[in-house]
């Protein structure tokens, strides 16, 4: 994975836990991907001390990944849960003929979306279109 | 001097970025000169768009891409090695 978009997301799961300035500089560096001199002008400091803040914040950040695992652990959450969603939907394209099975897909669709929102997922399908419920398919 | 950013947008946790064109005088207030793409590696597979020929003249106008714009724009094909090796 990109550099900058790892730190991102590790900012993103315990950005909290950074002083203020730390977040401001990580966030003018990874977010807004202002250069050194940029963030050395803007906090009225040197480049040198600038990169030296961004050094000991990423190793911050690496620190609690280590431990704690929350970023690495959110990428295989959605991942499994991406595949979990191609195949109900590759199901709900068959057009269920049955009723227990249109409403056992109903369900299925439900309990998905109700995980997305556990675990703050969000994937394309989510964002598209809101939960419907599966019919069964009457030929009309 | 004009700069080659990628700023990210989107949500917490749900990151895509932006290629943007910005002056580097006020790099704090936000705007932009034109947007040149977009970038989602959350995504499977990863998006990346970016509109070849705004890039290739913003490059030739003297436009400076960051680290990260260099390394994308290589990877779409924007950039050549040469190039990027400066």
């Amino acid at each position: 994975m990109d550099d900058i978009v790892r730190m991102g997301l590790l900012y993103d799961f315990y950005g909290g836990l950074l002083t203020p300035k730390q977040q401001r500089v990580f966030g003018y560096y990874y977010l807004e991907n202002l250069s050194l001199a940029e963030i050395a002008e803007e906090e009225g400091t040197t480049r040198q001390a600038v990169h030296d803040l961004l050094q000991r914040t990423e190793k911050l950040l690496e620190g609690w990944e280590s431990k704690l695992g929350l970023v690495a652990r959110y990428l295989e959450e959605l991942e499994a849960v991406k595949e979990v969603e191609e195949a109900v939907r590759e199901l709900n394209r068959l057009q269920p003929m049955d009723e227990r099975v249109a409403a056992g897909l109903t369900r299925v669709r439900a309990a998905l979306s109700r995980l997305l929102s556990i675990l703050e997922l969000e994937t394309e399908e989510e964002q598209g279109s809101k939960f419907r419920e599966t019919r069964v398919n009457t030929g009309n | 001097m004009v700069r080659i950013r990628l700023t990210r947008m989107g949500a917490k946790k749900r990151p895509f970025y932006r290629f943007v064109v910005a002056d580097s005088r006020s790099p704090r207030d936000g705007r932009f000169i034109e947007i040149l793409g977009h970038y989602n590696p959350i995504a499977n597979p990863t998006e990346l768009v970016v509109d070849k020929e705004k890039a290739l003249y913003w490059l030739a106008q003297g436009a400076q891409p960051s680290e990260p714009v260099k390394r994308l724009f290589k990877k779409a094909g924007v950039l050549g090695e040469a190039a990027v090796g400066e």
